[in-house]
């Protein structure tokens, strides 16, 4: 079994991968992956399920309000989307799972999307992050890059593949400056630092952080647990 | 004077507006800082917090460009949409040059001091199978030309464009847009667009096109005004009007077959209806 077969293996083999973008960017993967081109009509309807699942698994949880305009014009046309499907009883493809990433001119794949649904033998979580890996390695993605509120259970997921590179703490950029931004190596073998500081979380502590950001720090999470407790560590400044 | 390099359809713009760039360091790194010589004045970095009031006037330009129909953003798609993967390239004046009418449209702090913006432009870089081409998805082009007629801002939105393609250093470029806007004629003076879609029911507005076309200097300097430039367009053999579904849907039906088009150029207005030109695509083109 190639690496990429053995990613998409699913542990319910009713689910199916599928890729979502121009056609010309996924003639490298096996022919068992569904393909939807958002320039052809006959995907629009995968691309309304598609819209859906991002919207109640990632958009509304983080509380945006994402235009359907921003889905075609910020991921479908130059990014590229993977995730799983299950078949409904007519037949029809229904999404389950979606990761939207598109590149930046820094260099790593931002997360447009990391959405997956809860179904009765597979967690919503085990299926984000399983989602996520084979997105990696399907898409070949060498580095992440994702923007979401500190206290967002999301994060989790991207601490299932590696510490997250702190770049902002506090945002003001953004709607919500309580909103992290980080990057990660996907397919780093570093040793995990195993402890760290408990970082607080309230808006003076995010901004004396990116304080410190800005002057230079090097900052690193590492760790978080439900309550939220997100553990850092800190380099040279 | 801080000018490009050629003539613009408006040159007395640099007199009073000065260009910016906002991206990240490492997407700066990439970028073009003095396209077709002309310096810029400021980088705003979206990655340090003193830099929030500048964001939000760039929401504010976003709103008075489009207007309460329009599709605006959130600073949230701004950041995730733009400055992140992206970069904006645009013009703007220091704060004390505004006007006090000015200062309350564009909703300016009292206690700002910064840029404010008048005119900018969005991309982002695309994936692609080529990766050695560097192809851009614009999908923002704001300009107070309108709001501040006063200013004398005239062809602001094509210049805008055409200075920010060269900063980005762009080779191959991808937009959406619907064939009832405004604006695409704008689009259409960097030359024929080559036509990805016509009917677009992914789009949240199926009477969206999606065009692209290699970048040039000749075509940015076209679309500037550089009266030295002519562009090459072939002839229309057909004509879709701004408001004729089935013919949308029929020119997808035959892309989607295979079949290549071009606009040609701005659209024809008959009887108050838009009509844009139409040919198949000339061979050597890359569709």
């Amino acid at each position: 079994m190639s690496a990429i077969a053995s990613v998409l293996a699913m542990p319910d083999e009713r689910l199916v991968a599928w890729v979502g973008g121009r056609a010309e960017l996924f003639e490298s993967l096996p022919a068992e992956v569904r393909r939807f081109d958002p320039r052809v009509r006959a995907s629009a309807s995968f691309f309304d399920r598609v819209r859906a699942l991002d919207h109640r698994g990632w958009a509304d949880p983080l509380g945006r309000v994402r235009p359907s305009w921003v889905f075609y014009d910020c991921a479908l046309v130059p990014g590229a989307l993977f995730g799983f499907a299950l078949s409904d009883p007519s037949g029809e493809l229904v999404p389950v799972s979606l990761v939207a990433l598109i590149p930046t001119l820094g260099g790593p794949e931002l997360v447009q999307s990391l959405a997956a649904l809860e179904l009765p033998d597979l967690a919503e979580e085990v299926l984000a992050i399983r989602t996520l890996r084979a997105a990696i390695l399907a898409l070949d993605v060498h580095e992440l890059l994702a923007a979401i509120p500190w206290r967002s259970p999301f994060m989790a997921r991207f601490l299932a593949i590696a510490p997250l590179r702190v770049h902002t703490a506090w945002t003001p950029a953004h709607d919500e400056p309580r909103t992290v931004t980080f990057s990660l190596a996907t397919r780093t073998s570093e040793p995990r630092a195993s402890e760290g500081q408990r970082q607080d979380l309230d808006d003076a502590a995010l901004a004396a952080l990116q304080a410190d950001i800005e002057a230079g720090a090097s900052v690193t999470i590492v760790a978080r647990d439900d309550r939220p407790n997100i553990i850092i560590t800190r380099g040279g400044q | 004077m801080n000018q490009p390099s050629f003539a613009t359809h408006n040159d007395g713009l640099f007199a009073t507006l000065s260009p910016f760039i906002v991206a990240t360091p490492g997407a700066l790194a990439t970028l073009d800082p003095t396209p077709f010589g002309l310096a810029s004045r400021w980088h705003i970095d979206p990655l340090v917090a003193a830099n929030g009031p500048f964001f939000r006037l760039l929401q504010r330009l976003d709103q008075l460009t489009f207007g309460p129909e329009g599709m605006p953003m959130d600073r949230w798609v701004f950041y995730e949409c733009a400055e992140l993967p992206g970069a904006i390239y645009g013009f703007a004046l220091p704060a004390a040059q505004l006007t006090p009418d000015e200062r309350e449209a564009m909703q300016v702090p009292a206690d700002y001091a910064g840029p404010v913006p008048f005119a900018m432009y969005i991309a982002i870089p695309m994936r692609t199978a080529d990766a050695s081409v560097r192809t851009y998805f614009g999908h923002n082009l704001a300009s107070l030309n309108r709001v501040f007629p006063e200013r004398r801002l005239a062809h602001l939105g094509s210049i805008t464009k055409s200075l920010a393609l060269k900063a980005f250093r762009a080779q191959r470029f991808f937009g959406a847009t619907q064939w009832s806007s405004a604006a695409l004629f704008i689009h259409t003076k960097f030359g024929p667009l080559e036509l990805e879609t016509a009917w677009t029911p992914a789009h949240s507005i199926p009477q969206t096109l999606t065009y692209a076309f290699d970048v040039s200097d000749e075509s940015l300097r076209a679309a500037a005004g550089d009266p030295t430039m002519t562009l090459l367009r072939p002839s229309p053999d057909r004509f879709v009007a701004a408001d004729d579904e089935r013919a949308m849907q029929e020119l997808q039906v035959a892309i989607e077959r295979g079949e290549r088009f071009v606009l040609t150029g701005a659209a024809e207005v008959r009887d108050g209806r838009r009509f844009h030109p139409i040919a198949v695509a000339p061979a050597q083109m890359r569709v």
